[in-house]
């Protein structure tokens, strides 16, 4: 993945990403055109108004850290074919960040190495142990990218396997990932036709994710139900399954109904319909025996303003009514079990809608209810609580402090148990446990109620780590401790818990025995073995892809890929140690085995041993080709107390973290966003809290951007911004007006009302400079003004304005009294200098 | 080829009624059961059926001895266990997939033939480009029975069914959900049904409501979502119409399953028998066309503890020559697969056509497909196939040895055997037309 600095020099040059927001009046009624505000005649004279831009907001996120990493020389090889001349060539440090760190040195690497299985391609990597590798594989890498197949960059060819020849490693990135585009950029510039050398990585956290609709996952599905009807539902454990992306079954993208999940789910709400009529009285406002027509109104009503997660509007009550008719013609509970129907297949109920509504600059802000939504299901898998309801009913949960209230308040309530729990078991495929498969024979003592124990313990000791321990990933991977019944202790051959809780389960310490922390808990090597065996592949690789996010190729094809067999006489270490005797197996198997064999002193279900078929156990290891983690080590403990401590793993994490938590692969902008929560996670000692309270404070926690209408391009030249489209305002507007939300949330503004803006620096120095910024009113009606306006540095002196920080390396500006209404045509000017 | 013939029978309403029981019907679904087109009878298979087994083969103890009609399954061999229906099935070696290699590649491209959304077939799958040409006559378009495919959630290695590219359609794992899907709508009376109908269409009119309001506030792509949740609710529509049982043909609305847990690998023979039986039994009353069948999944890791085998079938499928034990060990597990494949066709063989043409056999296509050809070496070359069934006229009995030939041909084949014309299926820079020779 893309490794994000979050530096001033990636931020220079965007001194004009300006962001527009007009901040119109709260329209009380109506909603056709603004209200109208007398305009103030403009004023010539200059008001030097000094304005601190220093964080201001409670919030610990706002401001990050900005630190720059010293730029990395570029020492060419003169052996090996220069670079291009040309207007842009690619940096050391932008082929480290994009190319050399997520892919190559991963994912080509294995491969395409002097012993590897393409050592006698053209294309061969040096390694790290190499001075002035970064540069020679810059060079390396150039060569082949300039080489064209059939007019594409064979570089690229080739690493999607589109290459006439073909890819024995198969395809190692897909067109349209953010790898691809690194690729693509990397050919662009060395073929010269990247002009302007300014705009390789930027980060920039005022850019959030795409808006979209998350359906409910199988878990959501169930505890909305649970906390809806105030029954246990395991309807939605009986769902078909949903499509794993990265490990995780909550990506937006797959979650869709296919037919056979719509019959499952219509006949779940019948189900579910049945069950609530049996005793109505928490969700039915009158008695089911006598209830009317006026009764079925105030239901959906309510009852659906808690199942959409909003409020109903008329038009949707009315419309849901005829269905109640018709069942009422049976009698009322029937009325009522065909609304319940209904409203569980709605796609109200079955969506979580992070859509927003446009704001002038393109943008669509959340509203207060769908950023109720993102915070219940963020930490407790469900639908929201009345609190948040409220708090969105009342315009309290817009701001990032107010965001940050509820979500502690979430996130201190035990039903956060459920982020604890999917999230963790999840990452490290813990709940396979339940399934994977093990020799009966071999291993007799691992029964079900072991196995159903195991993953009690992951759940446990998670939680106990962040309740009431120190809540840090380093506790996490390096506990000396677990939580267990007795038969696992027994299992485990521990002592048993000497305090245990009313379901059996207590604290075992380990001491200096190698169990401890989240890499040596049952599931995770259990699931992680073969039936019969330890299995240093699976082992390695969880740490490679689930720790380093490191994904490797899968096994060439047409290369024998027989694994060493049961020979009894040998370990399993030795057994897998053959794999780095054959080169085309030890280009990936190296990257993966010796991290495995690091787990030897623990067999396929996750007991401890010292010996195997009489041969002592070798738990030492190794992690090669991971910048910040390479190294040697002995046993789980260790490699434990390395990854933790590894940058690589550090980010990783965080990672697999947003990818869950938002339900979305990360994208550049996403990544951006993260690097500012993952260097307080880092700076707070690791604490998990940080991570999980972070990421609702990014702007993607509160605004979102359409694939289709992009936010309107900044104009730093001046140049009027291109309203949307007639057509494009039709279809982004929300459809179904919802009168309670209305005055809740801004409307849109008319298409044709628009604020253009102009930016003219107006002196520059080594240390600071000075702008003048331009505002018009080019659309047809009166229009308060208020921009947003990415500024560097601090600002000192403001005039003509006011300011207030919006996001870090942003400002707010609006208009004194005497100019914050612009009559049509309108143009103001305002002014301010910044140190650097 | 002849077009598509509908050889239902000349259902009533009446003989639906008949020993239904407490059984919901209703008249729409009647209707789609009335036949479309009495044409003469003509050659395409009345319905086609595809059984999936994973991780590839080890071709030598697969392939059978001889050639043509001269051939015969070697003893201790793969396929012996198809000894008995050796006359109701061809042979298909030497097919390779073009362009795709190891378990995913293979995986995606076996029933695909790795179509992009703008070829012939969209990037569906062979059971879903076929189900969306002749599955609208039946109550379900296609029904897709799975044996322990999904304990690791949906992905490339566990799907093998596409609507289109990324699309994939999953099976139902769980056959106690399978019945209850089919046949276990029940009313207390026919003269209840269609109020209940009625109702339960008013509610899916509502639904369908919010979910055009929702979309009009979307993105592409999320309007896509919508679109496929609305299509879905369609072909719900149908469902909610309920079961429906007949004496005509083999029609007979089977016990309930026995509750296994589904995903316990133990259950792998249990589970893989009752989807069996209740797929033969969907597609004997006619509730679909098209089904398959998805044992596992490629790397699929079930132990078949049940014939003493310790390590996971995955694990198996990579032994090497010299490893005699582990090769034997697969060759027993493969061979149980064959088992379940016999089974299969046993189970057609015995229940009659419900249009009276013989069994469900002789007016079926049946395809035993694969994803690897030599699991040891990744590659999806010589991939093994069989066909069986009389249906579409393929003359069976033989065994058909290609060399590198497109796999996408017999994909085509299979098509025109359905009573399709399709010229291609799958990416067509790669291969157009059909399998000569096959049907």
């Amino acid at each position: 993945m893309k490794k994000i600095h979050l530096s001033p020099s990636f931020l220079a040059g965007l001194a004009f990403a300006v962001s527009l927001m007009i901040g119109l009046p709260t329209m009380q009624s109506g909603c056709s055109a603004p209200q109208q505000t007398d305009g103030q005649k403009q004023h010539d004279g200059v008001v030097v108004h000094t304005q601190d831009a220093g964080p201001g907001d409670a919030s610990p996120y706002s401001q990050p850290d900005a630190i720059a990493p010293p730029k990395t020389p570029y020492k060419p090889d003169p052996t090996l074919p220069p670079l291009p001349d040309v207007p842009c060539p690619p940096d050391v440090d932008s082929f480290r960040d994009n190319l050399w760190e997520p892919i190559l040195s991963t994912k080509c690497m294995s491969c395409h190495n002097a012993q590897g299985a393409a050592k006698g391609s053209g294309f061969v990597l040096r390694p790290p142990s190499e001075q002035d590798f970064l540069s020679k594989n810059l060079q390396i890498t150039a060569a082949t990218a300039l080489k064209l197949e059939g007019g594409t960059s064979s570089l690229i060819a080739r690493a999607t396997a589109t290459h006439m020849d073909g890819h024995p490693g198969g395809a190692v990135i897909r067109p349209g990932s953010s790898e691809y585009e690194a690729f693509a950029l990397f050919v662009k510039k060395l073929q010269g036709d990247v002009k302007d050398c300014k705009e390789t990585t930027t980060c920039d956290l005022s850019q959030p994710g795409y808006r979209r609709l998350r359906r409910l996952t199988r878990d959501e599905f169930d505890n909305s139900v649970r906390d809806l009807f105030g029954f246990p539902s395991t309807w939605g454990s009986t769902f078909v399954k949903d499509v794993v992306v990265n490990g995780f079954d909550n990506n937006a993208s797959a979650l869709v109904v296919t037919p056979l999940l719509a019959d499952q789910i219509r006949k779940a709400s019948e189900e579910i319909a049945s069950k609530a009529l049996s005793d109505a009285k928490h969700i039915v406002p009158c008695n089911v025996a006598s209830g009317n027509r006026d009764c079925a109104m105030r239901f959906v009503r309510d009852f659906g303003r808690k199942m959409f997660r909003r409020p109903v509007s008329q038009a949707t009550i009315t419309r849901y009514l005829k269905v109640f008719d018709l069942g009422a013609k049976v009698d009322f509970a029937e009325g009522i079990k065909l609304l319940i129907s209904a409203m569980v297949q709605s796609p109200y109920f079955l969506y979580r809608q992070e859509l927003g509504v446009r704001d002038a600059a393109g943008f669509y802000q959340l509203t207060p209810y769908e950023i109720a939504s993102e915070l219940s299901y963020f930490f407790w898998g469900s639908t929201p609580d009345d609190t948040l309801l409220k708090a969105a009913a009342d315009g309290t949960l817009k701001t990032q402090e107010q965001i940050y209230a509820q979500a502690k308040r979430l996130l201190d309530s035990p039903k956060s148990n459920f982020l604890l729990e999917r999230f963790f078991i999840q990452w490290l495929d813990a709940d396979r446990i339940l399934h994977t498969p093990k020799d009966q024979k071999l291993y007799p003592g691992f029964t079900e109620a072991i196995r159903n124990a195991m993953l009690e313990e992951t759940k446990r000791f998670v939680r106990h780590v962040f309740r009431d321990g120190e809540g840090t990933l380093t506790e996490l991977l390096t506990a000396k401790y677990s939580i267990m019944n007795k038969a696992l202790a027994q299992f485990y051959k521990v002592s048993a818990p000497t305090k245990t809780d009313a379901s059996g389960y207590g604290l075992v310490s380990f001491g200096q025995n190698e169990r401890g922390g989240l890499l040596s808990l049952g599931a995770v090597l259990a699931t992680h073995a073969r039936p019969n065996d330890s299995s240093p592949v699976h082992r390695g690789l969880l740490v490679r892809e689930k720790l380093l996010c490191q994904h490797l190729p899968p096994p060439p094809a047409n290369v024998d890929t027989t694994p060493p067999g049961l020979d009894p006489t040998l370990t399993t270490r030795e057994r897998y140690s053959e794999h780095a005797k054959n080169p085309v197996c030890s280009g990936c198997h190296k990257m993966i085995d010796p991290i495995g064999f690091g787990f030897e002193s623990f067999d396929g279900i996750g007991l401890l041993r010292t010996e195997q078929n009489g041969h002592p156990i070798d738990n030492k290891g190794e992690i090669i080709n991971s910048p910040n983690t390479s190294g040697t080590f002995t046993g789980v403990r260790e490699l434990a107390t390395k990854l933790v401590q590894s940058a690589d793993v550090q980010q990783c994490v965080s990672v697999q973290y947003m990818r869950w938590a938002y339900g979305t692969k990360e994208n550049d902008k996403l990544l951006c966003l993260l690097g500012a929560v993952q260097q307080r996670f880092v700076g707070q000692k690791l604490k998990l809290r940080e991570l999980f309270l972070g990421l609702t404070q990014t702007i993607h926690f509160r605004a979102r951007i359409s694939k289709d209408f992009p936010p309107n391009p900044p104009k730093p030249d001046g140049a009027a911004s291109e309203p949307p489209s007639a057509d494009a305002g039709v279809v982004e507007m929300p459809a179904e007006q919802e009168p309670p939300e209305q005055t809740q949330v801004p409307e849109p503004p008319p298409v044709n009302s628009l604020i253009k803006v102009e930016i003219k620096t107006q002196s520059k120095w080594e240390t600071g400079y000075c702008n003048q910024i331009f505002v018009t009113n080019d659309g047809k009606v009166d229009a308060d003004w208020s921009i947003r306006v990415k500024v560097d540095g601090k600002v000192k002196q403001l005039w003509n304005a006011v300011s207030q920080p919006s996001g870090a390396g942003y400002l707010q500006f609006s208009g004194v009294h005497w100019n914050k209404t612009l009559k049509p045509g309108q143009t103001i000017n305002f002014g301010f200098c910044a140190d650097l | 080829m002849k077009k598509s013939t509908n050889l239902s029978p000349k259902w009533s309403r009446r003989d639906f009624a008949l020993g239904v029981g407490a059984t919901l019907l209703a008249a729409p679904f009647i209707k789609l059961l009335q036949p479309t087109a009495m044409a003469a009878p003509g050659d395409a298979a009345e319905r086609l059926i595809i059984f999936f087994s994973p991780n590839g083969t080890i071709p030598q103890h697969w392939r059978p001895s001889g050639s043509g009609t001269q051939f015969s399954f070697p003893k201790g061999s793969i396929l012996e266990p198809l000894a008995p229906y050796k006359n109701d099935l061809v042979v298909v070696d030497g097919l390779d997939f073009y362009g795709a290699s190891n378990h995913e590649g293979g995986m995606a491209a076996m029933l695909t033939g790795k179509g992009g959304a703008s070829t012939e077939t969209g990037g569906r799958s062979l059971d879903q480009y076929v189900a969306n040409k002749i599955g609208d006559k039946t109550r379900f378009r296609s029904l897709e029975f799975g044996v322990q495919t999904s304990a690791w959630g949906g992905n490339t290695q566990t799907r093998m069914s596409y609507r289109g590219p990324g699309q994939y359609v999953p099976p139902n794992d769980n056959p106690v959900n399978v019945y209850k899907r089919i046949w276990g709508d029940v009313a207390s009376g026919p003269g209840q049904v269609d109020e209940l109908l009625k109702r339960r269409q008013s509610v899916l009119d509502l639904v369908k409501e919010d979910l055009g309001l929702l979309k009009r506030n979307l993105g592409k792509e999320e309007q896509q979502k919508l679109d496929r949740h609305l299509q879905s609710i369609r072909e719900a529509e149908k469902g909610i119409q309920g079961s429906s049982t007949s004496t005509s043909g083999g029609c007979k609305s089977p016990a309930p399953p026995a509750a296994v847990a589904p995903y316990d690998h133990k259950n792998f023979p249990a589970v893989g028998k009752a989807q069996t039986d209740l797929m033969v039994a969907s597609l004997a009353c006619g509730m679909t066309k098209v089904a398959s069948i998805q044992w596992s999944h490629t790397v699929g890791p079930p132990v078949f503890s049940w014939l003493g085998i310790k390590e996971g079938h995955h694990a198996l499928s990579h032994m090497g020559d010299h490893n005699k034990q582990g090769v034997a060990n697969f060759v027993k597990a493969e061979r149980w697969f064959t088992e379940q494949f016999a089974y299969l066709l046993k189970s057609l063989k015995n229940t009659p056509d419900p249009g009276g043409k013989g069994t469900l056999l002789d007016t079926s296509l049946v395809l035993w497909a694969k994803e690897l050809g030599d699991s040891r070496l990744h590659v999806c070359k010589s991939v093994p196939f069989i066909v069986a069934g009389k249906g579409g006229g393929l003359k069976t009995g033989r065994y058909l040895q290609y060399k590198n030939e497109s796999h996408q041909k017999l994909l085509v084949s299979m098509c025109h055997g359905m009573g399709l014309t399709n010229a291609s299926f799958g990416d067509p820079s790669k291969s157009t037309g059909p399998l000569s020779g096959l049907i």
